[in-house]
């Protein structure tokens, strides 16, 4: 009988707390919302999950290893890559592969949007800041503006370890539910005459472009924010594979096989570091409010740009306000969003490539953000 | 400027942990990071700006010099160069017509292919790995 109830003290019914189930219940939501409603399943199935493996209660301190946080424990080493920024640079690898930039090529210019949106990065910096948070943990918060779950993933292991989990949950969060989010900024931001503006194709792009794009990225972009190099040299790398046209099957390997990998891993670690004795704290809520006002800001200072763009371009060059959303780097969701936005206005309005221009530059521009909150910040407690 | 690096510094040693509890937030304008804050934001945006802005600039300008070079070589050769004038009046029906075209034509090109037909034997090792005697069942 002893034995028995000495069972039963490790079993998960004498460890649990409300925090568990809460989390548990959260989980279950992840799941649902990317099975039954679709919103990006690649990355809320394996969160979702992660977030019930990551609760399951046990007793704490006794050298189970077997929580997240425990040392040796094997989740433990498979959040290592989490914690020291290794998955983020592959999953860049993979994107770069599978990116085309031809759109952004054929019309640089809505390069500047992909800037524009990342406002939103430094007015929630300063607005972390305003709430208590220390600078380091204020620029990982804000990076949840750029909409970039691997970038914010990144940043936050460098700056604000503690805090990686809520941050990586917010950004990955609001990265799924940009059909829900982006919509009432751009209708309220836009007139119906702005939504209806129909802009030129773009032109077709040479190869030596899609070549020279990726070396003259690299070199310009990471010698101006070297703190971005990880995350951008990956990135250029694999688009390079995908446009040499001489190492496809690496590029297909990065492409598929690894970025599906490290997907898996990311997202199940992600979501099991979500353990409620850690996870549930006010500063998570707190950091999940960060997140959304910082999303929301974002989204209206690409759709705010473009309308200021406007005042200087003239004719068949004017742009769709709608596609400054995309600045956002939430590939491709927040360009599908206006492309279902500028169908609903006019079924022959196709906005899709347009809108993948500044999409693919707000991945570059939060990698540049990223670099230059961590050259500043790394740099001063260096320092100190 | 040194004196300024050092000011930061001692503000950054001095650091305000982040909140323990909702009821402690406080909204406090006048942190002592504001001014670091306020600086970082917008260097930051600007070099953003700058970078993503030079970016565009340099292959906006490749663009050009590769087209220009590409120009050059057609009027070497003496090919005809098409100007973006010639092609604006361009009816709809003529763009019909050439798309049928060349649809013909590639789907045709099949028919053009060499009739050789070859087998390629592909050796075969024996492996006990892909032993057949391991693959089918037996019935006794």
């Amino acid at each position: 009988m002893e034995g028995l109830m000495h069972f039963l003290e490790f079993s998960g019914f004498a460890n649990v707390t409300w925090g568990h189930l809460v989390m548990i219940c959260v989980g279950i939501v992840f799941i649902y919302l990317a099975i039954s409603k679709d919103y990006e399943p690649l990355l809320l199935v394996p969160i979702g999950f992660g977030i019930l493996i990551g609760n399951v209660p046990f007793m704490e301190g006794v050298g189970l290893q077997l929580g997240i946080y425990e040392n040796g424990s094997v989740m433990n080493y498979l959040y290592f890559g989490v914690l020291k920024g290794v998955y983020p640079p592959l999953i860049f690898l993979g994107i770069g592969a599978m990116t085309d930039f031809s759109t952004l090529l054929s019309n640089p210019k809505l390069m500047l949007l992909g800037a524009a949106a990342q406002i939103g990065i430094f007015i929630t910096f300063i607005a972390a800041l305003v709430l208590g948070f220390s600078l380091e943990q204020s620029a990982a918060i804000g990076i949840i503006g750029g909409a970039d779950g691997p970038t914010a993933i990144f940043l936050a292991s460098r700056l604000a370890p503690e805090l990686i989990g809520a941050i990586a949950i917010a950004a990955y969060s609001y990265m799924a539910l940009v059909p829900v989010i982006q919509p009432p900024i751009i209708k309220l931001l836009t007139s119906k005459e702005e939504r209806l503006i129909k802009m030129k194709p773009p032109r077709s792009v040479t190869k030596v472009e899609k070549m020279v794009f990726p070396i003259v990225g690299l070199l310009l972009t990471t010698f101006i924010s070297p703190g971005a190099l990880p995350l951008l040299g990956m990135l250029f790398f694999g688009n390079l594979l995908k446009e040499s046209g001489v190492t496809k099957r690496l590029a297909d390997t990065a492409s598929k096989q690894l970025i599906d990998i490290v997907t898996i891993l990311l997202g199940v670690t992600v979501g099991a570091s979500t353990q409620a004795t850690t996870f549930l704290t006010p500063q998570s809520i707190l950091i999940f409010v960060l997140g959304a006002v910082s999303f929301m800001v974002a989204t209206a200072g690409g759709v705010l740009f473009a309308k200021f763009m406007n005042l200087f371009l003239k004719g068949d060059n004017k742009l769709n306000p709608m596609i400054g959303a995309a600045g956002v780097s939430a590939v491709p969701d927040s360009a599908r969003v206006v492309q279902m936005l500028g169908l609903a206005e006019n079924k022959n309005n196709h906005l899709l490539m347009h809108a993948m221009a500044p999409n693919v530059a707000g991945v570059i521009g939060s990698a540049v953000a990223a670099g230059i909150l961590l050259s500043y910040l790394l740099k001063i407690s260096w320092a100190g | 400027m040194i004196n300024k690096i050092f000011e930061i510094l001692a503000l950054i040693q001095t650091n305000e942990v982040a909140p323990k509890s909702l009821n402690n937030i406080t909204l406090d304008f006048g942190n002592k990071n504001m001014l670091f804050a306020e600086e970082i934001s917008v260097v930051g945006i600007i070099i953003v700006f700058a970078a993503l802005g030079i970016l565009a600039t340099l292959i906006g300008s490749i663009a050009k010099v590769l087209k220009l070079i590409q120009l050059k070589r057609m009027e070497k050769k003496g090919e005809v160069i098409v100007s973006k004038s010639d092609i604006s009046n361009v009816t709809d029906e003529i763009n019909v017509a050439i798309a049928l075209a060349l649809n013909r034509y590639f789907e045709e090109i099949h028919d053009l292919e060499t009739a050789i037909l070859t087998i390629h034997r592909e050796p075969r090792p024996y492996s006990p790995w892909s032993s057949k005697i391991y693959n089918i069942r037996r019935h006794l």
